[in-house]
């Protein structure tokens, strides 16, 4: 991937799903957003598409990952409300806002390392777009592809039908 | 003798009844000869004003001037007839006797005929008086018409008139002259006598008139003339009028004629008045002999009496003399048996009672018999003294023994009494130290209340306090309140600080990316380094938030703490007041209850006065019983002295009676 050939000055993003602490190259996110506490549920759609909203001049979809993943959530962690992800959708796809349960830190490509991801669990709707788990600065990341989650077609398909 | 003797008093008697018999008729004959000689006195005086009555009745008939003298006269006439019906008290002579009486009734019986007939005359005066002014005008006015009317013919008569007119005016002047003096006689004027003059005046006037044309019309002659002619004419009048008011006179006329048509009744009725009070003294029973009499018959008994009773003394002189001599044997005979009866009883009093008294001699039978039945009688009454003196002596001898048996009964009663008496000084003494209990009792109840009081204070101020606790908890919870809502701002604020960190640390994330994206490469780096500091500042901040939120949690967990410690402390406070109001009231029971303590003690001090009093009145009584027990004991030996006493008396009685033996 062209993530991993320029591994040396890239920058990574973290942020994590449900208990997954998961990175991301920073170049394919836009920008990073409170969500906005008007979010009105389009009829029709599927549970997990929490409304559109903007970014700058843009109207974007809201993606509630989680639910989109079917991940638990624990409810004694509070009703936040997470932070939401502008991410760079590829041609035919469009830009999409994820919603995830937080924005941790920014990651130097050289600080990440390797490591043996059989011992490494993932939520399943989560393992078609990882590429890799390693560690830095004392935790175990999953390196996500996320222009590969937002084309998923399930992604794609909001309407019921 | 006795005959003698009543023959003197009888005779005193008599001489006694004829001297006051003799007293008595003297003195009624006085008495009725003055009573006579006023009756007499009173009927002559009623008959002769009577009879001046009648007489003046019928001048007072037409001459008022007697009316006075008429009033009087039946005054005195009414004051005999008085006199004689009630007599003078004054000078104790009495009313007239009935006889006298009855003549005076009928006189008064013809009396009260007249009598209105009387006082008609009397009361008729003002008449009586206008007729005789009227009269004296009459007389007056005809003696004028007279005098002018003989002037008239005096002047007729010096004149040439014709001698016809001449004797024809001296004959009217004359019948003038008739008429006048029938007026002025000084008889009896009545009606009769007042015409005729009258029509003598009317003739003469007629005449005048007839005469009148034919005289002659001298003026010297007329003026009398005319004169005499109005003066006969006003007297004409005048006549008529005074036989008009002699009318009124002539109502008594009748009354008068009444009263001297009773003349002679009334004459004779004062006669035999006065007969009847002449005859009085043949009337009464005691005259004059029977008083001669009965003084005579006292003189002569005197003197009988008197010769009756001197023989009679020298009689009775010469039988007392007899008597003496009688006397004087019979006593020598009598002091004879007396001494003999008198030796006898002697020896009965030396002791020899069965020595019998002579009983033959006369004079001393009598006594010697009852002295010898008294002997007899003493004898027996000796005996029973004996028995009685042993039967003294052995009652003496029984009340000697009740006597001890008394003394040891005292004995007894003093112990119980003494024992009663300890009984109730131990008594008395239980109950003194009752009443000390009591005041002590009453004492530690007073002590109680006060100290009840001042607790009941004390807890007062307790409640007081407890609420003022409960109102500083009270602010306490509200401060503490207050302080946690400053804590939930304070976690607001930490919320914004935290929204701050996470916007910063977002900001970074984006400046970031925004680094990423610039192709110039030190502008980037620029950026990643501004980024960088953001995102330091951001988890600073964070970090801070974090330890905010701690101190915050522990300030609030302590907060809480507190209120749940205040509200705890309030929940004491609430039960510390229900605890103090409860203590109050236990206390106000316990001052009531004390205060009871306190009646109860009072009332248990009166009771013990009361039983104080009672057990001294217990004292007295016994004392009284001890005393009463030393009287008893004191009679009873007082009884003991007295039987002693009597017994030694009887001894002395019995040393006494020893001499006398039947022997």
């Amino acid at each position: 991937m062209n993530s991993l050939k320029q591994k040396g000055g890239m920058h990574f993003a973290g942020y994590r799903i449900g208990e997954t602490y998961c990175l991301s190259p920073s170049t394919s996110i836009i920008a990073v957003d409170q969500v906005p506490k008007l979010l009105n549920q389009i009829p029709g759609t599927k549970p997990w598409l929490m409304g559109a909203g903007r970014l700058g001049r843009q109207l974007l979809p809201f993606v509630n990952i989680s639910r989109f993943l079917n991940i638990y959530r624990d409810p004694a962690l509070g009703n936040e409300a997470g932070a939401a992800l502008f991410v760079k959708g590829g041609e035919g796809v469009g830009n999409v806002a994820l919603v995830v349960d937080e924005i941790c830190e920014f990651l130097l490509a050289s600080e990440l390392r390797d490591c043996d991801q059989s011992e490494f669990m993932i939520p399943p709707g989560l393992g078609k777009s990882m590429r890799k788990a390693v560690t830095a600065r004392g935790r175990t990341w999953a390196l996500i592809d996320l222009p590969a989650l937002i084309a998923d077609d399930k992604l794609q398909n909001v309407d019921l039908t | 003798m006795s005959n003698n003797s009543s023959i003197v008093s009888l005779a005193t008697i008599m001489v006694l009844l004829s001297g006051g018999a003799a007293g008595y008729t003297g003195y009624q004959f006085l008495k009725n000869n003055t009573q006579q000689g006023f009756l007499l006195k009173a009927s002559y005086q009623a008959q002769t004003s009577a009879m001046q009555a009648i007489y003046l009745a019928e001048r007072a008939a037409t001459d008022s001037s007697y009316n006075s003298d008429m009033a009087n006269l039946e005054n005195v006439v009414e004051k005999a007839f008085a006199a004689l019906r009630n007599g003078d008290p004054v000078r104790g002579i009495e009313p007239a006797p009935p006889v006298v009486l009855a003549n005076l009734e009928s006189l008064q019986k013809v009396w009260a005929e007249i009598s209105p007939s009387i006082s008609q005359i009397v009361s008729q005066r003002t008449v009586t008086d206008q007729y005789s002014r009227t009269l004296a005008d009459t007389q007056r006015t005809a003696a004028e018409a007279l005098k002018a009317a003989k002037e008239a013919r005096a002047s007729l008569e010096a004149s040439s008139a014709g001698p016809q007119i001449k004797g024809q005016l001296s004959k009217a002047v004359s019948s003038l002259e008739e008429g006048q003096q029938a007026l002025s006689s000084d008889g009896a004027i009545n009606s009769d006598t007042l015409r005729a003059a009258a029509s003598a005046f009317s003739q003469y006037v007629t005449t005048l008139a007839r005469l009148g044309p034919s005289l002659p019309k001298d003026q010297d002659f007329m003026t009398p003339l005319v004169k005499s002619y109005r003066e006969a004419e006003s007297v004409v009048r005048l006549v008529q009028k005074t036989i008009d008011n002699a009318s009124g006179v002539s109502e008594n006329i009748p009354h008068a004629k009444t009263i001297w048509n009773v003349r002679d009744r009334v004459s004779s009725s004062a006669a035999s008045l006065i007969g009847s009070v002449e005859a009085l003294p043949d009337s009464r029973p005691m005259g004059i002999t029977i008083v001669a009499g009965l003084g005579g018959l006292t003189l002569l008994l005197s003197i009988i009496s008197m010769l009756m009773m001197r023989s009679i003394t020298s009689s009775r002189t010469e039988s007392i003399e007899t008597q003496g001599r009688h006397q004087e044997v019979s006593i020598s005979t009598r002091s004879k048996h007396l001494k003999l009866l008198l030796d006898e009883i002697e020896l009965v009093g030396q002791g020899k009672l069965n020595t019998r008294l002579t009983e033959d001699n006369e004079a001393t039978r009598d006594i010697a018999k009852g002295l010898n039945k008294t002997f007899g009688n003493f004898a027996t009454i000796l005996d029973e003294v004996k028995e009685t003196i042993i039967g003294l002596s052995a009652a003496t001898e029984q009340t000697l023994i009740t006597e001890q048996n008394v003394a040891q009964n005292r004995g007894e009663q003093d112990k119980a009494i003494e024992h009663i008496s300890q009984l109730f000084g131990d008594l008395s003494q239980f109950i003194n130290q009752i009443e000390d209990m009591t005041l002590e009792t009453q004492q530690i109840s007073d002590d109680m209340v006060q100290k009840v009081a001042s607790g009941e204070s004390s807890v007062t101020q307790v409640h007081d306090n407890i609420l003022e606790l409960q109102q500083q908890t009270l602010s306490i919870q509200h401060r503490s309140k207050h302080m946690i809502e400053s804590f939930q701002v304070l976690e607001t604020i930490a919320q914004v600080v935290a929204e701050v960190a996470s916007r910063a640390a977002m900001l970074s994330f984006n400046a970031n990316l925004m680094a990423d994206e610039l192709q110039d490469k030190g502008q980037s780096i620029r950026i990643a380094n501004a980024a960088k500091a953001m995102s330091r500042l951001s988890e600073e901040t964070k970090d801070a938030v974090v330890q905010i939120n701690v101190q915050l949690k522990t300030m609030n967990d302590a907060a809480r703490e507190n209120q749940s410690a205040v509200d705890r402390a309030q929940r004491e406070t609430d039960k510390l007041r229900d605890r103090s109001n409860v203590a109050q009231d236990a206390l106000k029971d316990i001052k009531d209850l004390a205060g009871n303590l306190t009646l109860g003690a009072q009332r248990a001090t009166e009771d013990t006065k009361e039983l104080k009093a009672k057990s001294s009145d217990v004292g007295d009584l016994v004392d009284s019983v001890n005393q009463y027990s030393a009287d008893n004991s004191a009679a009873s030996e007082q009884t003991a002295v007295a039987i002693k006493n009597v017994n030694r008396q009887a001894q002395d009685l019995q040393s006494t009676i020893a001499q006398f033996s039947k022997d």
